[in-house]
């Protein structure tokens, strides 16, 4: 095989993506009864385009099969067959097949794939023979998890007699049954983009360090400093701008979310409405990708274990049709991810008696956990047994899986609940600029990087009572707040060498005029001593070399502003591993 | 191989060995010493020469490696080769070979860099053994110059074989 016709199976790989996403939509939007001809053709289009593309590049049983699934779909463009249930079901099927069809190939360009079951209900489809397939006939119109604003879909759930709720649509999540117009877009290596955010970061910051010597008078000329204050404007405009390159809708995650419920809830036979809110937010690419997973297993638990069964819902005379809300918010420098149930809520004994029988939870400290705490343990390793993992929520992904990936990202993911009525995960994501404000701090001489983010506070602990108390350290008392004293001298510098002192050298000297910088996590606060804040500085954060990855508490380089490298702490990283969870 | 503008504050030009036919680059090396022995690489894992200045320790990494540097607005980590092989002598003008590895840039800190010479294929005995702190597998062989003979080794593979973070 040629290098090109190699980079060439790659570019279709990578495009036939975006045609599955494209088609994914159109077949949602069919399924909430979208049976338009624009609809239709879009979706002819998608598989039409498939079947010659994947041919151009070898991938010749993939061709085979998109030529099948095109079939039907011209089938259903002419009109000629009639829309049932078991159609429906075989469009979803047929793309499921297509997406495995690529990720095989995306693995391996030899992947083949057998899709003989497939095939042959098609050819029962197509040639008017009744369904083979178990599944399709379980396929009941009212079990439909699809966006909540199609109001044509608001017939098939008063027929079947479901009480009271009418669809509410959802404020913002309009769906297009027009054809979407091609997108005009290029697609650019993101190692690219990362090269000039970096550039862009560096002028900013230095643009910044300018304007403060404007500030200071050491212009002498009133054109330089109309010019300079005009270029500033310019200069965030492009920081604006690049930023924004990295940034993409979020309404693909939202789709693949949409389909998770209305797979579970059609699994399970519940009825499921699930709200979006939110769904023209932008995202950073990493952020999208990464939180993938982690969602999809929150909306398909909400389905699963957080909404009862219709008997259930009935008998506390709960609307048969239950809502999953989805919002998704940008609140300065955050994103705010929330995924809210109407179901039967976290049941706190249920949850620790659990958590006693996994040995997660000592028995007499189980009255004294704050609701906050018993539902945080949900997040533990271990809390839910392999034999718990279902089809629906399994496949290896459980809460703390979806905690560390959270994490990962720096972000943060609470649970609240209200037993009968229902449950609200909350993620925090901080959107990752490259650029941050950092406190400049003092330890041992050397200059580090603190992100402002990160401190609550700072203070001099000479005006708090601090004292050591045996078995846990040393201890300061803010305001009633008591809370760990960390040196950070001795966490960094002792694993430095010669240069390190011994902790009875760093720590107790009376008269201590040492900072705290307190950072908070978990709900927990904690300080860090340090010898002298320095001042502020806007930097650019720098990747450290592989050689460096995964240090504790370092997880970026800068520049300082007297062209010193600089290591950032990661302050909520060294709590972390001072204080990991007690229970 | 390139020469390097000065940067604020740090890391200044040092003397680059004269600029080269890029044609003829594979036969040239740089020669460098780690302590009392004379080494030498090749010029095309070299891709520039800095002054030893503002190093700034890393935590929670082995002592030879020092720390990092500002390379043009770049973070990257430097090793002391000396240090990491255990090797004493006389520490000369210690420069920073600027190296690109499998990892990604690192610079290496040797003792002292004399010269680029050129070798021909002809003048490396490939095979011949070398009594050497440096493993057999970084080494390219023996090069035999007018009136000394230097060790050619792989300085590149040489600083990318180790996880420089205590365990």
């Amino acid at each position: 095989m040629s290098n090109e016709m190699i980079e060439l199976q790659k570019i279709f790989l990578e495009e036939a993506q975006d045609l599955l996403v494209k088609a994914e939509e159109g077949i949602m939007a069919f399924d909430a009864g979208d049976h338009s001809e624009n609809r239709i053709n879009d979706i002819f289009r998608v598989a039409h385009s498939f079947k010659g593309s994947a041919k151009s590049v070898g991938f010749n049983d993939l061709s085979a099969f998109s030529h099948k699934f095109e079939d039907l779909l011209s089938r259903l463009k002419s009109r000629s067959l009639e829309i049932t249930p078991a159609v429906t079901a075989i469009l979803f099927k047929g793309l499921d097949t297509l997406k495995e069809f690529v990720a095989g190939l995306t693995a391996d360009t030899a992947f083949t794939m057998d899709v003989m079951s497939i095939l042959a209900e098609i050819a029962d489809i197509l040639e008017g023979r009744p369904a083979s397939d178990p599944h399709a006939a379980a396929t009941q119109p009212h079990t439909s998890g699809g966006s909540s604003s199609h109001v044509e879909g608001l017939h098939l759930f008063e027929e079947e007699g479901l009480p009271g709720r009418s669809r509410r649509p959802a404020s913002k999540t309009v769906p297009e049954s027009t054809a979407s117009p091609q997108s005009d877009a290029i697609r650019v290596a993101t190692s690219k983009l990362d090269a000039l955010l970096n550039t862009v970061g560096e002028l900013v910051v230095n643009y910044n360090m300018l304007m403060e010597h404007r500030a200071l008078g050491t212009v002498s000329s009133e054109h330089a400093m109309h010019t300079m204050g005009y270029t500033l404007s310019i200069v965030k405009e492009l920081q604006d701008h690049a930023t924004s390159l990295r940034m993409v809708p979020v309404k693909p995650l939202v789709q693949k979310l949409q389909r998770a419920v209305r797979d579970v809830s059609t699994h399970l036979s519940r009825p499921v409405q699930f709200d979006v809110i939110g769904d023209h937010v932008e995202l950073e690419k990493t952020v999208l990708e990464k939180m993938t997973d982690p969602l999809t297993h929150i909306v398909r638990n909400a389905v699963d274990h957080g909404i009862e069964p219709p008997e259930q819902r009935a008998a506390a005379h709960k609307d048969g049709l239950a809502i999953v809300r989805l919002e998704i918010q940008q609140r300065d420098d955050q994103v705010e991810i929330v995924v809210e149930d109407d179901g039967g809520g976290l049941d706190r004994d249920k949850i620790l008696a659990k958590a006693i029988k996994q040995g997660l939870v000592k028995p007499e400290r189980a009255e004294a956990l704050a609701d906050s705490e018993v539902f945080a343990l949900l997040f533990l390793p271990g809390f839910s047994t392999k034999a718990e993992v279902t089809e629906i929520s399994g496949r290896g992904v459980g809460l703390d899986v979806v905690k560390r990936a959270i994490e990962e990202l720096k972000g943060s993911i609470t649970v609240s609940s209200t037993l009968g009525k229902g449950s609200r995960f909350k993620i925090l994501l901080p959107q990752s600029f490259s650029i941050v404000a950092g406190m400049v701090v003092l330890i041992e001489g050397r200059r580090y990087i603190v992100p402002v983010s990160q401190l609550e506070e700072a203070l001099e602990y000479r005006h708090y009572q601090s004292e050591t108390v045996t078995g846990v350290g040393r201890v300061v008392n803010v305001r009633g707040t008591v809370m760990p004293v960390y040196s950070l001298s001795e966490i960094l510098h002792k694993k430095l060498g010669p240069r390190s002192l011994s902790s009875a050298a760093t720590s107790h000297s009376p008269n201590d005029r040492r900072t705290g910088l307190i950072t908070a996590h978990e709900g927990r606060k904690v300080s860090f001593e340090v010898d002298e804040i320095l001042g502020q500085q806007q930097v650019v954060l720098k990747k450290l070399g592989r050689e460096m990855e995964d240090l504790p508490g370092v997880t970026a380089g800068a520049i300082l502003a007297n062209g010193e490298p600089g290591l950032v702490l990661d302050l909520v990283d060294l709590a972390r591993r001072k204080q990991p969870h007690a229970a | 191989m390139q020469h390097n503008e000065p940067t604020a504050g740090t890391v200044t030009g040092a003397a680059a060995p004269p600029s080269s036919d890029s044609a003829d680059e594979s036969h040239r090396y740089l020669m460098f010493s780690l302590g009392a022995e004379l080494y030498a690489c090749s010029l095309t894992q070299v891709r520039e020469v800095i002054k030893v200045a503002s190093i700034k320790p890393v935590p929670y990494m082995v002592p030879h490696f020092k720390g990092v540097i500002n390379l043009r607005g770049k973070i990257i980590g430097v090793v002391d080769l000396s240090q990491k092989l255990n090797l004493k002598g006389p520490q000369g003008q210690r420069l920073i070979l600027v190296t690109e590895t499998t990892q990604g840039l690192l610079g290496v800190i040797v003792d002292d860099v004399a010269s680029v010479e050129e070798i021909l294929p002809e003048q490396i005995a490939k095979d011949a053994a070398a009594e050497s702190k440096i493993a057999p597998q970084f080494f390219e062989g023996i090069g035999k110059l007018k009136d000394r003979l230097v060790h050619i080794v792989r300085l590149a593979d040489i600083v990318a074989d180790e996880d420089y973070r205590v365990a």
